[in-house]
């Protein structure tokens, strides 16, 4: 029965995702209550996700772990689907977009309670594949592209795994991590840079992926950190550059990149620079506000373009069109953007806390440099969601009740979730503890 | 009387706290969250109302007004049950909100909050009446406008650098907006300008924060906490200098000042008076709360800098305010100059400039806010800006005239507005320890003063011109939000002290003087000649 209880978030997203995939293809399951469905389905996974994962428990011989940090990683994750699954136009998309999402979740999912290589790779790769193919369902061209691209950094991930099994003897996180310590070897460092590299750059280019594949590539990159958690000296010069050229590279993207994308997508690499500086204070507290951290930025990186709808309608006026979209929008890219008061700050300021104590004042320069263009940037966006006028086509297509009502729930979230940073951060703090980052 | 009197309570002689009006009214421990968060959920109640065809436009103005009396009241309330003849912070609310990382939501006020508190949802009130000609997009606008007042709260209430930290950082998007959406052609700039030097304020800010944090063991960012901390010399300045840069982009300072003359003047008249009034003087309030309360040393190492800022400000804003052709950047630049003055005061970092400075923080909101609103009020009221334009508006906006005046004497602090009091303490203060920075300043001001009187003459008495465009006397709505400024300003300009019955019994007003005096013991114990380092 606990067992039943433990493995229903996953039963339950798994069957709507099929659901939802073969409803596509019988034209009388066609109706419109479908995502409504789904919604509720993945609204019921967290419910009992939050209450029945509360328990530290492994299944299946050790092969299923249900710790603190895969509790975070599952109700982020959810979260994110729910608002996503709630805010999307699945007319316009496809059905089967649909249960696509959804069966990245589930691999999102079963990336978080993954205790070994294998199990996290298999859940990332069907994370990215599902994602990759409901983005392809909408635009062929782009999904064939990052098809392409998330094959090779997968085949990289892979590589690089064997490579880390093969020099630690053992498939298993927590056997690798009490395994691996310095100094670090030339294989087990190219093992690394291929598995951190590939993860990394698949998470800087989040908005080709599709909203979930974030999610799980954010917790395959914890889980591994963790397993090589031993190594974090060696690391001590390549992490903290890595996330002061993340933060630049939004910077400059932001005020230099093109209007069509939006800025979300910069600002949401500015704050994955933030999460990856709080790993390279490599100290308790500042792995603590990493995790944090990544929970805000999965939730608004996957809604922000949920919530914005058609992007071909622009940013122009939507305050006028639809304030609910307008409203949570805003609290997305000022979450990812990192702007006071929402939880993206609040994590960001925590890592600067620890970073200044470590020493590493100039990442805290750098990102508050950084920080502070990209809210140039989002300026000049909620300036055009805002005072821009409307155009009159944009006028005729009004937003549909649901979809405003999701953004609307995507900024109480954002705004709940920096409310709530008290148990939220507590939670972080223990799910860090097990996926052995401190 | 004598029935009077025993209603009263026995007279007694200051400072003895007595409480005379409200006592006892109201009993919140969440008087402070309401303050703050109040405006936010009308801000999204009015976000999310439907307003087809802009038909509920003039109920949403009404809704941020009476929102803005009731925060009035509460803060009234506040003021007058407040125990105000102890530095100790009261309505304090404490609740863990991140704490491994000694974070905590800890709000509380003293009797220097408790003053711009009070001023503040004075100018919330004023802001909102002298919103009343916004046309286009009202619901942002109103939403944004209550924004503000909630993070100046936020601000102000403060009592743990994380959050104080959080509310000046969630401020400034919304004034950008609020300077980018509406008031002048040039407002676009305005708003980019403000987004520039506050985002640039609050990066300061948080740096100082981090040091002060990290300095002092890392372990919380609770103000009472971080204030026991002794901090070596060196990191005390680098705090400092800092806290000076934030305070500078907000007061503003010399040479931080660049955003004030676009916002000013181009600003729509209730921002431009919201931010003159209350946002800019969170710079100073930042000023006191975390470095001259805490960083005894660093204070004393920076302060010839900040008098040399002071007086810098004070001259340029006199040369410009002699130099201008516009009025509504004349009273742009002359609203630079309360700010400065508390610089000054700050710098002095004798009791008296201390206490003084504390004063001219309260009041010279008032006079700031009085000088732009009321150069925004004659320039939409003469439908022009230019000085060369206008002429003779004396008998044609005697009203409007009256109160330009008494704006002017209020900036340069004449015997008889609030600024005097506050002024003079800062002067008599600081003469000995900045000789050079208040002798610039009493310069700076003589040249204001005649370059008031130069501008006065010609827009008010010169001869009219014959093409210029129509005029009008302020608005009954207009003469509301300009005369409460006034009435603020003479009230404790006349009557610093309180009222008294039978000359000992404080009535419903304790006095500003003496509330600012009686609480001001963290301010000035470290700078007395008897403290350690002290009278240097």
């Amino acid at each position: 029965m606990r067992t039943l209880a433990l493995l229903s978030p996953e039963a339950l997203v798994a069957i709507a995702a099929l659901a939802c995939l073969l409803a596509s293809r019988i034209p009388l399951l066609r109706a419109g209550w479908l995502p409504i469905a789904a919604a509720g389905a993945v609204a019921l996974a967290l419910g009992i996700e939050l209450t029945a994962g509360a328990q530290v428990t492994t299944l299946f011989h050790g092969g299923y772990s249900q710790d603190r940090f895969a509790l975070f990683a599952k109700a982020a994750l959810l979260l994110a689907t729910f608002l996503v699954v709630l805010g999307a136009d699945w007319l316009e998309l496809s059905r089967s977009a649909l249960g696509l999402t959804l069966l990245a979740c589930t691999g999102g999912m079963v990336a978080a309670s993954a205790t070994d290589l294998v199990g996290v790779w298999a859940g990332l790769e069907l994370a990215v594949l599902a994602s990759v193919g409901a983005a392809g369902l909408h635009d062929r061209l782009a999904g064939r592209r990052a098809l392409l691209f998330g094959a090779a950094l997968g085949a990289l991930v892979a590589i690089g795994m064997a490579m880390l099994a093969a020099t630690s003897g053992t498939f298993v996180l927590s056997a690798i991590r009490h395994s691996l310590t310095p100094p670090l070897s030339l294989p087990l460092a190219l093992a690394m840079l291929l598995v951190l590299g590939a993860l990394l750059a698949q998470l800087a280019a989040a908005p080709s992926f599709g909203p979930l594949a974030v999610g799980a590539t954010g917790i395959a990159l914890f889980k591994v950190a963790g397993a090589a958690a031993g190594l974090a000296p060696a690391w001590s010069v390549l992490i903290p550059a890595a996330a002061a050229a993340a933060m630049l590279v939004a910077a400059i993207g932001s005020v230099g990149g093109s209007r069509q994308s939006g800025v979300a997508g910069w600002a949401g690499l500015l704050q994955l620079g933030w999460v990856i500086a709080g790993l390279a204070a490599g100290e308790r507290l500042g792995i603590t506000a990493s995790v944090f951290l990544f929970g805000a930025y999965l939730v608004a990186s996957a809604a922000a373009p949920v919530v914005l709808g058609n992007p071909l309608h622009g940013l122009s006026g939507l305050a006028h069109r639809s304030v609910g979209r307008a409203l949570g929008y805003t609290a997305c890219l000022l979450s990812l953007a990192c702007v006071p008061p929402l939880a993206g700050f609040l994590g960001a300021f925590a890592i600067s806390a620890v970073l200044v104590g470590s020493g590493l004042f100039w990442l805290v320069t750098v990102g508050f440099f950084a920080t502070a263009v990209v809210s140039f940037a989002v300026l000049r966006d909620l300036r055009l969601v805002y005072l821009a006028p409307s155009s009159e086509q944009v006028g005729k297509n009004p937003v549909k009740r649901v979809a405003a009502g999701a953004a609307v729930l995507t900024g109480l979230a954002m705004v709940g979730y920096a409310v709530l940073a008290n148990p939220i951060s507590g939670l972080a703090a223990q799910g860090a503890s097990a996926v052995g980052l401190r | 009387m004598r029935y009077l009197l025993g209603v009263l309570g026995n007279p007694s002689p200051s400072p003895t706290p007595i409480s005379p009006f409200g006592p006892t009214i109201i009993h919140s421990n969440f008087l402070l969250s309401t303050l703050i968060w109040l405006p936010v959920v009308v801000a999204i109640v009015i976000a999310l109302m439907p307003n087809p065809r802009g038909r509920f436009d003039r109920l949403m103005l009404q809704i941020a007004f009476w929102t803005n009396a009731f925060l009035l009241f509460l803060c009234l309330i506040a003021y007058t049950q407040a125990n105000l003849f102890s530095s100790a912070p009261q309505y304090e609310e404490n609740l863990p909100w991140l704490p491994a990382f000694g974070v905590s939501y800890h709000l509380g006020v003293d009797g220097i909050a408790i003053p711009l508190l009070f001023v503040g949802s004075l100018i919330g009130v004023v802001a909102v009446l002298a919103s009343a000609s916004i046309r286009e997009r009202v619901r942002e606008y109103f939403v944004l406008l209550l924004l503000v007042e909630a993070t100046v709260n936020g601000v102000l209430s403060a009592r743990d650098t994380f959050v104080l930290v959080v509310f000046w950082g969630a401020g400034v998007l919304p004034i950008a907006f609020l300077l980018a959406g509406w008031g002048g052609p040039a407002r676009r700039l305005a708003g980019a300008r403000f987004l520039g030097y506050g985002a640039a304020g609050t990066a300061a800010l948080a740096l100082a924060v981090l040091v002060l944090h990290s300095g002092s063991g890392g372990v919380s960012f609770d103000l009472d906490y971080l204030q026991k901390s002794i901090l070596n010399p060196r990191l005390q300045v680098v705090i400092a200098l800092l806290l000076v840069i934030a305070a500078a982009t907000r007061l503003p300072l010399f040479p931080l000042h660049g955003w004030a003359r676009d916002a000013y003047s181009e600003g729509a008249p209730g921002v431009a008076i919201l931010i003159a009034g209350v946002a800019a003087r969170l710079g100073g309030y930042l000023l006191i709360r975390l470095m001259i309360i805490g960083e005894h040393s660093g204070s004393r190492l920076v302060a010839p800098l900040i008098a040399a800022l002071a007086a810098a400000t004070v001259v340029y804003a006199a040369l410009a305010c002699v130099r201008t052709l516009d009025i509504r950047r004349f009273g742009a630049h002359a609203a630079l100059v309360p700010g400065a003055i508390f610089a000054l005061g700050i710098a002095g970092l004798t009791s008296l400039s201390l206490l003084g400075a504390t004063l001219q923080l309260v009041v010279g909101g008032l006079a700031a806010g009085l000088i732009v609103g009321v150069t925004a009020t004659i320039a939409e009221r003469a439908q022009s800006r230019e000085v060369e334009v206008m002429g003779g508006l004396a008998p044609r906006m005697p009203k409007l005239s009256w109160i330009l005046i008494l704006a002017g004497l209020a900036v340069i602090g004449v015997p008889g507005s609030a600024t005097f009091v506050g002024e003079a303490m800062v002067f008599f203060g600081s003469v000995q320890s900045q000789p050079a920075a208040v002798a610039a300043v009493a310069i700076g001001l003589a040249l204001l003063a005649g370059g008031l009187a130069f501008a006065y003459h010609r827009i008010l008495f010169g001869a009219p011109q014959p093409d210029a465009p129509g005029a009008s006397d302020a608005s009954l709505g207009e003469m509301w939000y300009l005369g409460l400024m006034v009435g603020m300003l003479l009230w404790w300009g006349i009557l610093p002290g309180g009222p008294k019955l039978g000359g000992t019994v404080p009535l419903f007003d304790e006095g500003i003087v003496n509330v600012i005096n009686n609480t001001s013991a963290d301010i000035v114990s470290g700078y007395s000649p008897t403290a350690p380092g002290g009278g240097q």
